[in-house]
């Protein structure tokens, strides 16, 4: 990815978040003219203050040669997906200890070194999992958590 | 209560002790590891400080802090690459060294200048907060917010490359720190009817989705099997009397300006580092020899990083304001237990607060003992992978929330938190900076609010008391610095550049 092309992107998106922050706080009607108790005072200010900065910060962006940054945004979006997916499935089916268990194997088994022993490599998988789920049990038993 | 009428011997309980013992080995661990520093191990243990008592969950904390600086020179000085910003500087000499004697002589050198430094730093705690926070009192509105602002300045202009970018994420987490209940005029602001978000966004859910879940995609990103090979032989820290005393002068440079950058609001242990080792060489009797592997070299930003860890905790006792990002994280742990750091502190929580005075002082010769003894035994964590580090700390992270919360919605806010912190991280905004922001919001808010209140309106109240000059000099200072630091940075920059011949 070029560190321009993600820069220009990552202050546009700034700037909608910015726009939407604004819209929203305009939402609500404001019935004091006291600074005070003006709620929307503060907000206003730092709607003003982001939209400046991420102009100022636009044409430098704009000005600079890019480089080029690499992302792995195949293992990212994996890692994204098996998140969301363990989470989902902890909240629909409750089998939190199971679903950790699984979701470490898996993670360990995809971040791994390939070509390596695939025996050895499960066993320590398996292994690192099974610790892993009795330390998140314990913890959860000292704090009193009911999962 | 005054300080020493407390009763010392009462910090000496089991819970308090397992807490010290357990925050130094962790900070060790996590501080020897690279990409993981003190900010997420903290962040981490942040929610299991629910079922402990407020003093030995906030020495815990400290101790993660103070042994974490310690702990990222250990990969600094072993193979060269820092375990935590601040000892990117211990890198120049201490790998060096290591090299040319063995690194056990380097570590040694930056256990010594730690502990020290460590100390300094207590007992800059000790004596300075109860005036700084007796002298609090007399400040005002006005202050309070000029304070706040000094603060956000000061971090913005330190923790990224792109100041302008630095500033952005100040004003998003000032943005992310007015969710939730108005307190002055009870309206809700940005919570979209959800009743999860009137208390505002949980600072839990908010330091480990910044540090933690972003850097976790960052591992993610690059080689998660990176193996860091070391000799753990030649690592026992043994560094004689006659030895520490050459480098007893760099020492106390950087125990004095490490303590005074950390009562400043907003600097933290990166900007001591690189300060006390550019002062120590100006003032060497060698300068040559520095990044060489001169022991001087090791011992300034060593000592000064350690000073900072207990005098970036002035300005949050006396005044409420953190004095640097991993302290504001430290103060989650105060708001868990529903107390408000600041000069009336002193007042509600004396025990808490003396306590937290002589533990500090204890931890760091827990420190000392546990470095001397197992330094090679934490050299080891090396050779963890990040392959199978990273999906731990991911299920800890989650884990650490939902205990936090018992809210699955706290867990969805926290990874949508790391996706977006993962890509401005990338792009070289600054988290830190977000983080500070955050904390000081409501307070920056409020006395601004409320010195316009007082003043009817007027931004003259800024202006013409004594102490709001005095703060609003001091931001000059930094904006002046920084405006002469970008166009040197310029004129080296094209000068660099070589120019075709006509």
């Amino acid at each position: 990815m070029n560190s321009k092309i993600g820069s220009i992107v990552t202050l546009l998106a700034i700037v909608s978040f910015g726009i939407f922050y604004f819209w929203e706080i305009n939402k609500v009607s404001s019935t004091s003219n006291s600074i005070s108790s003006d709620f929307k005072f503060f907000p206003k200010i730092l709607f003003f203050l982001l939209i400046f900065l991420c102009l100022i910060s636009l044409f430098q962006a704009i000005k600079k040669e890019g480089t080029k940054i690499e992302v792995n945004f195949k293992l990212l979006a994996i890692t994204v997906f098996l998140l969301v997916g363990y989470i989902l499935s902890w909240i629909f089916t409750g089998y939190f200890y199971l679903l950790t268990f699984v979701f470490l194997f898996i993670l360990f088994t995809i971040y791994g070194e390939r070509g390596k022993n695939i025996k050895r490599s499960i066993v320590v998988n398996v292994a690192t999992s099974v610790i892993t789920t009795l330390l998140v049990y314990s913890l959860l038993s000292f704090l009193s958590v009911q999962v | 209560m005054e300080i020493f009428n407390f009763d010392i011997l009462s910090l000496f309980t089991l819970t308090n002790i397992i807490a010290i013992f357990a925050g130094v080995f962790i900070g060790l661990f996590i501080g020897a590891l690279p990409g993981l520093g003190a900010s997420i191990a903290i962040a981490l243990l942040l929610p299991i400080t629910y079922s402990m008592t407020p003093l030995a969950s906030i020495l815990m904390l400290l101790a993660i802090y103070q042994a974490g600086e310690y702990g990222g020179s250990i990969s600094a000085v072993t193979i060269g690459i820092p375990g935590t910003p601040s000892a990117v500087v211990t890198t120049l000499d201490g790998n060096a060294l290591a090299k040319k004697s063995y690194p056990g002589k380097a570590l040694g050198y930056s256990l010594a200048a730690s502990t020290i430094g460590g100390l300094v730093g207590g007992l800059v705690l000790l004596f300075l907060t109860v005036p700084l926070g007796k002298f609090a009192l007399k400040l005002s509105a006005p202050e309070y917010f000029l304070i706040g602002i000094l603060g956000l300045i000061a971090v913005a202009s330190l923790s990224s490359k792109d100041i302008t970018k630095s500033m952005i994420s100040v004003v998003l987490g000032l943005m992310a720190g007015t969710i939730g209940i108005d307190l002055l005029s009870g309206v809700s602001r940005f919570t979209f009817g959800r009743p999860e978000l009137m208390e505002g966004l949980s600072i839990v859910v908010l330091v480990i989705g910044l540090f933690a879940f972003s850097e976790i995609f960052s591992m993610v990103n690059k080689n998660l099997n990176t193996k860091y090979i070391t000799d753990t032989k030649g690592l026992k820290t043994k560094v004689t009397l006659q030895e520490f005393r050459k480098v007893l002068k760099p020492t106390f440079i950087g125990s004095i300006m490490g303590s005074i950058i950390g009562i400043m609001p907003g600097l933290g242990a990166g900007a001591s580092s690189w300060l006390s080792y550019a002062t120590a060489k100006r003032f060497s009797k060698d300068p040559q020899s520095f990044g060489k592997g001169n022991p001087e070299g090791i011992a300034a930003p060593e000592s000064a990083n350690n000073a900072t860890v207990g005098s970036a905790l002035v300005p949050l006792l006396s005044l409420g304001i953190p004095g640097s990002p991993t302290i504001a994280i430290i103060m989650g742990a105060f708001i868990i237990h529903g107390i408000q750091p600041g000069p009336k502190v002193f007042a509600t929580e004396a025990n808490l607060v003396y306590g937290i005075f002589y533990g500090f002082l204890i931890i760091t010769v827990v420190m000392y003992l546990i470095g001397r003894l197992v330094t090679p035994l934490f050299a080891r964590a090396l050779a963890f992978p990040n392959s199978k580090i990273t999906p731990i700390v991911m299920v800890l992270s989650i884990v650490g929330v939902f205990a936090t919360h018992l809210q699955y919605i706290q867990i969805w806010i926290m990874l949508g938190i790391g996706v977006m912190c993962y890509f401005l991280k990338e792009f070289d905004f600054s988290l830190p900076s977000m983080l500070l922001a955050f904390v000081l919001s409501p307070i920056i808010e409020e006395n601004l609010r409320r010195a316009l209140l007082l003043s009817e309106g007027s931004y003259s109240i800024f202006f013409t008391r004594a102490y709001s000059v005095v703060i609003i000099l001091l931001i000059l200072a930094i904006v002046v610095n920084m405006v002469f630091s970008l166009i040197k940075a310029k004129r080296v920059q094209r000068t660099s550049i070589p120019r075709p011949i006509s």
